[in-house]
């Protein structure tokens, strides 16, 4: 049984107020001393307009002095007994080759107490320091996944 | 700075997932309308293989959709948006990036 949190928060924008702050909440607590000396500034890109309450992204943050940032995308829940949570890396404003595109990652996720749990440990690595592209791949990640879902990578 | 880059309004929509990384660019003086919005998404969609094209069928729906949001509000920001919201990792999708400027004004 998975623990869904504001399940309906495309529906209700004081219900979506509440998920933004939740997710603040969940940065703020994230190495609030790395956050500072690498310049992390969150949030980083809207939805595109103050009234588009969509959830993509629902979060994000940005450290220039890395050129890394963090995208987290969030859909209403689809099930009840799966954690659905996924994530990747991407660039933003050009591709790998390009010196000034940002490394970003992205999470797309059913927000859970469970799917929140493995962002924070997703998130943490990465806000940290120069992680490098196999970055999903590393044991740290990769254990986070095991250890939450039960599975050898996230699906 | 190339020329291009110093460009106000600038974006770009990308096709990604299963292999495919295709994406196609704007960069101009002036904010880009969402009838040109919806022109080059469609010559990106255009660009793909049948089957890339049905693979994304529905998230090429929902990023003219967003245009069209978007221009209802009198444009957007700075932003970036991926299609279909619940991607996975690898899965075909389409990405939209605004990355400088104003996109998809009314017109």
């Amino acid at each position: 049984m998975i623990h869904h949190l504001f399940a309906d928060f495309l529906d209700d924008s004081n219900v979506y107020r509440q998920v933004v702050e939740y997710w603040r909440d969940l940065w703020t607590r994230l190495e609030p001393l790395k956050r500072g000396q690498l310049e992390w500034i969150e949030p980083w890109l809207s939805t595109g307009a103050p009234t588009i309450l969509d959830g993509n992204p629902i979060f994000s943050a940005y450290s220039p002095k890395l050129r890394k940032g963090i995208r987290v995308v969030q859909y209403p829940p689809a099930s009840a007994d799966d954690v659905e949570f996924d994530y990747w890396l991407d660039t933003y404003g050009g591709d790998i080759t390009d010196p000034q595109s940002i490394q970003e990652l992205v999470i797309s996720c059913a927000l859970s107490e469970e799917s929140a749990r493995l962002s924070r440990l997703v998130i943490e690595p990465w806000l940290s320091g120069p992680v490098s592209l196999q970055y999903t791949s590393t044991p740290i990640v990769r254990n986070a996944v095991i250890e939450v879902m039960g599975v050898g990578e996230a699906a | 700075m190339t020329a291009q880059n110093s460009m106000p309004h600038r974006g770009r929509f990308q096709a990604q997932g299963y292999g495919t990384e295709m994406s196609k660019n704007w960069s101009q003086a002036t904010a880009s309308l969402a009838s040109q919005a919806h022109c080059l998404l469609n010559a990106l969609c255009e660009d793909l293989s049948p089957v890339e094209r049905r693979d994304r069928e529905a998230a090429f729906a929902k990023a003219h959709e967003y245009i069209d949001r978007g221009a209802k509000v009198g444009g957007v920001t700075p932003t970036k948006k991926t299609f279909p919201p619940n991607a996975r990792r690898g899965q075909p999708r389409v990405d939209i990036e605004v990355l400088a400027g104003r996109a998809f004004v009314p017109g």
